[in-house]
C-alpha cells in the first residue's frame, strides 16, 4: 500500500475550506487511482476538480507532486509519503 | 518624460522587517509606455536596505544634464557623479558601485535599455531582479539617474520587534500551499501545463501549443533546473524561489551566476516565438537583465517581429538580414540584441509593440497584441476571466498582479463565483483586486503570501509592525483607497480604461477554431459593467461615486 496526504489549494464554494486528506492507495497507482480515491473520499469533487464519470482532471486543475505539475496524461506512479497538491491553474506571476 | 515626471522609488509597511516576504518595493511614475499611471514591484535586497539606510521612499523629479547616481549612506545623501557608470550594463555597474563603495552597498539602477529611453526598459537590482512594467526604466533614463545606491544598518522602526521575531518563528514551519513548488523549483515548472491549458502565449498569441508547438517539452522543467547552479532568494526570504545558473556550455555564452529564467521569460521567449532551445531563453534574459529590459515587452516585440516578417509585413530589407522565422533561436537572440541597443529594426521595436506598429506602418497594428500600449503578460484573458477584467481595469494597463484568486489567503471572504462564467464575478475581482492592492502596499511578496496559512499571519506581521490593530476589512478598505486613487490619476490625465483597444487575439475576436479556447470570446461587456457596479464607479465615464469617495475618505477629490 503507499500512504500520502493530498493538499488542497483554491478550490471554491463549499470545498473553500477543504485543506486536505490523506489517503491509500495500491502499490502502482496512477493519477487515475488518485482520482478514483478522492472521488471516493469527497464526492462533491467530482464535476468541480474531476470530471463527472472519468477518473481525470478538469481543465483548470492539476496535481503538484513534490514540486512538479502533473496533468491527466502524465505516466507518474505515486509514491509512498509523496507531498501531493490539488490546486487550481489561476494567477500567474 | 522629462523633468515633470516624478519617479519614486517606495518601500511598504513590512519592507525589511522580520515579516515573512517583507522584501519588496515598487517603483513609480507616470508611464511613459501608456500615459497613465505607473508602477512596477520589485524583490531583491534594495527596498529593506533603503530602509536601513534611513528611508521609507526616495523621489525624484527633475533630470540632471550630466549622468548621476544617488548614494543614501545611513541616512546621508549625497548625488554622485555617474559619468563613468554611463553606458555599463547594469551587472557591470553593480560592480564597480560595491568595488568603490563596499560590498554591502545596494544598487538599484538603469542599464543601457534605459539609458537610451527604451519605453520598455526596467530598473534592475541584484543583477536580475526587476521593476519591469510602465517603462520606468526609461524615466531613470530620461532623467539620466543612473542608478540608487543604499547602504545603511539601521534598524526599521517598529513597535514590538521582539513579537515579530516570535511571529516569524511561529509562521514560518506552517507555510504550505505552493512554497514547495516556488521552494522547490520557482515558477519554470509551470510552462509546460500552462501552455497546454492555452493559459501562456503561443505563436504570438495566435497559436495552439498542441498543434503549433509539440516540442514544448524540451522548455520542460527538467531543462530548466539541470542547469541551476545554486538557489536565489530575495531579502531573507524563506520561500526563495529564485535560482542562479550554471555557465553555459552550448553556442550561447553566459557566465556562472546569471538568474534564472522565470514562467514569463520563458513562455515570452519561448512558446511565443515557437523557440524550444533554453539555452537561448536563458541567453536572452542575461541580455535583458544586463541592458534592463522588460522581459515581458522585450518578448512580445520579438514575437511580433516574427508575425510580421512570416506574414510578409517585413522583410530583410527591414531586419538588417535577420531571418525572424518562427522557433529561430539565433535570429531571436540577435534582433534582441539589436533592440537592447537601439540598432537597426531593434531602434524601432525598442519602445514597445504599439510605437514600433505605427513607425512600421503596413497594417502592422493588426499584429500588435497590447493594452494601451502595454504588452501583457503570458496568461490568457480567454482562459482566466479575471484577467481580462484586470488587464484592462487596472490603472497599469495589462497588470496581472492583481488576479490571483488562489493567493488570497484563508480569512478573506472571496464571495464564490463560476470559473467559466462571465457574469457574477464582480464582487470576488474586487476582493481580489483591493486586497492585492493592499498587498502590494505592503511590501510583501505576492509568492510568500500564496503560502501564509491565514490572512491572521498577515494581520499579526501588521500589528506588530505598526501597533495598528488592523482588521480584513481595514486592509480591503485600504486596498480600494489605493485603487481609486490610482484610477482618479488616469481620470485626470484623460484615460478611461472602457475606450482601450485591445488585440482580438486577446479577447477572442474572432475566436480560435482549435485548441482548447476555441469558440472563446471575452465578454468585456458583463466582466466591466460588474466591476464597475462592485467598484461603485460610473458604468460609462468610469468616475467613482461622490459616495464611494466619502466612504474612502476622499472627499476632497470629488
Amino acid at each position: 500500500m503507499v500512504h500520502c496526504k493530498v493538499d488542497f489549494l483554491g478550490l471554491r464554494g463549499d470545498l473553500a475550506d477543504l485543506e486536505s486528506v490523506e489517503v491509500d492507495l495500491n502499490q502502482g497507482a496512477d493519477l487515475g487511482d488518485l482520482i478514483a480515491e478522492l472521488k471516493r473520499k469527497i464526492p462533491a469533487l467530482e464535476g468541480i476538480a474531476f470530471v463527472s464519470g472519468e477518473n481525470k482532471l478538469m481543465g483548470h486543475y492539476v496535481f503538484a507532486i513534490n514540486g512538479r505539475f502533473h496533468m491527466n496524461d502524465s505516466g507518474i506512479h505515486i509514491q509512498n509519503s509523496d507531498h501531493i497538491l490539488l490546486l487550481i491553474l489561476v494567477g500567474g506571476g | 518624460m522629462g523633468p515633470e515626471n516624478t519617479l519614486g522609488f517606495v518601500c511598504g509597511l513590512l519592507t525589511g522587517t522580520q515579516a515573512l516576504g517583507g522584501s519588496r518595493f515598487s517603483v513609480v511614475c507616470k508611464s511613459p509606455l501608456t500615459g497613465t499611471w505607473g508602477d512596477s514591484s520589485c524583490g531583491g535586497n534594495f527596498g529593506p536596505y533603503l530602509r536601513f539606510a534611513g528611508y521609507d521612499a526616495v523621489f525624484f523629479t527633475g533630470s540632471s544634464e550630466k549622468p548621476v547616481y544617488l548614494l543614501i549612506d545611513n541616512g546621508k545623501t549625497e548625488i554622485r557623479d555617474a559619468a563613468h557608470l554611463w553606458g555599463k550594463d547594469t551587472h557591470e555597474t553593480e560592480d564597480i558601485i560595491r568595488r568603490e563603495l563596499g560590498r554591502e552597498a545596494e544598487v538599484a539602477c538603469i542599464g543601457p535599455s534605459g539609458e537610451k529611453v527604451s519605453l520598455i526598459a526596467a530598473v534592475m537590482t541584484d543583477k536580475g531582479r526587476a521593476a519591469g512594467r510602465s517603462g520606468v526604466g526609461a524615466v531613470m533614463g530620461s532623467k539620466k539617474l543612473k542608478a540608487v545606491v543604499v547602504k545603511g544598518s539601521m534598524k526599521v522602526p517598529v513597535m514590538d520587534a521582539d513579537r515579530l521575531s516570535r511571529l516569524r518563528k511561529d509562521y514560518r514551519p506552517q507555510l504550505h500551499g505552493l512554497y514547495e513548488l516556488f521552494h522547490n523549483t520557482g515558477t519554470p515548472g509551470v510552462v509546460v501545463p500552462f501552455a497546454r491549458i492555452g493559459d501562456a502565449p503561443v505563436k504570438n498569441w495566435n497559436g495552439v501549443c498542441d498543434i503549433d508547438f509539440p516540442e514544448i517539452e524540451n522548455l520542460g522543467l527538467d531543462a530548466v533546473m539541470s542547469r541551476v547552479e545554486r538557489k536565489y532568494g530575495c531579502y531573507r526570504c524563506v520561500v526563495a524561489c529564485g535560482a542562479l545558473m550554471k555557465e553555459s556550455t552550448g553556442e550561447y555564452h553566459y557566465g556562472p551566476g546569471v538568474h534564472r529564467p522565470e514562467y514569463e521569460t520563458i513562455s515570452m521567449f519561448g512558446t511565443n516565438c515557437l523557440n524550444d532551445n533554453i539555452e537561448s531563453i536563458i541567453k536572452v534574459n542575461d541580455i535583458c537583465n544586463r541592458y534592463g529590459l522588460d522581459t515581458i515587452s522585450a518578448g512580445a516585440c520579438i514575437s511580433f517581429a516574427i508575425d510580421l516578417y512570416e506574414n510578409r509585413v517585413i522583410t530583410k530589407e527591414d531586419t538588417g538580414g535577420i531571418e525572424m522565422t518562427w522557433g529561430n533561436h539565433r535570429s531571436i537572440v540577435t534582433m534582441l540584441e539589436k533592440l537592447a541597443n537601439r540598432e537597426g529594426f531593434g531602434d524601432i521595436l525598442a519602445d514597445g509593440t504599439r510605437a514600433a506598429a505605427r513607425k512600421i506602418g503596413r497594417n502592422a497594428e493588426d499584429y500588435t497584441i497590447h493594452y494601451h500600449g502595454q504588452e501583457p503578460p503570458a496568461h490568457n484573458p480567454k482562459l482566466q476571466y479575471g484577467f481580462a477584467s484586470c488587464y484592462r481595469m487596472d490603472a497599469t494597463p495589462a497588470r496581472h498582479t492583481r488576479w490571483h484568486a488562489e493567493f488570497v489567503p484563508k480569512g478573506v471572504a472571496v464571495p464564490d463565483f463560476a470559473l467559466d462564467a462571465w457574469t457574477g464575478r464582480g464582487e470576488a475581482q474586487k476582493v481580489n483586486v483591493v486586497f492585492n492592492h493592499a498587498v502590494e502596499s505592503f511590501g510583501v511578496c505576492l509568492f510568500v503570501l500564496a503560502s501564509y496559512p491565514h490572512v491572521d499571519a498577515l494581520l499579526s506581521f501588521l500589528k506588530a509592525a505598526t501597533g495598528w490593530d488592523i482588521t480584513v476589512e481595514e486592509v480591503l478598505k485600504t486596498g480600494e483607497r489605493i485603487g481609486t486613487l490610482r484610477h482618479l490619476f488616469n481620470l485626470r490625465e484623460g484615460f478611461n480604461p472602457l475606450t482601450y483597444s485591445i488585440s482580438g487575439r486577446l479577447t477572442g475576436n474572432p475566436p480560435m477554431k482549435e485548441g482548447p479556447l476555441a469558440g472563446i470570446a471575452v465578454d468585456e461587456g458583463t466582466l466591466d459593467r460588474e466591476f464597475l457596479q462592485a467598484m461603485d464607479w460610473d458604468l460609462k465615464t468610469t468616475e467613482p461615486s461622490r459616495e464611494k469617495l466619502h466612504y474612502l475618505g476622499l472627499d476632497e477629490l470629488v
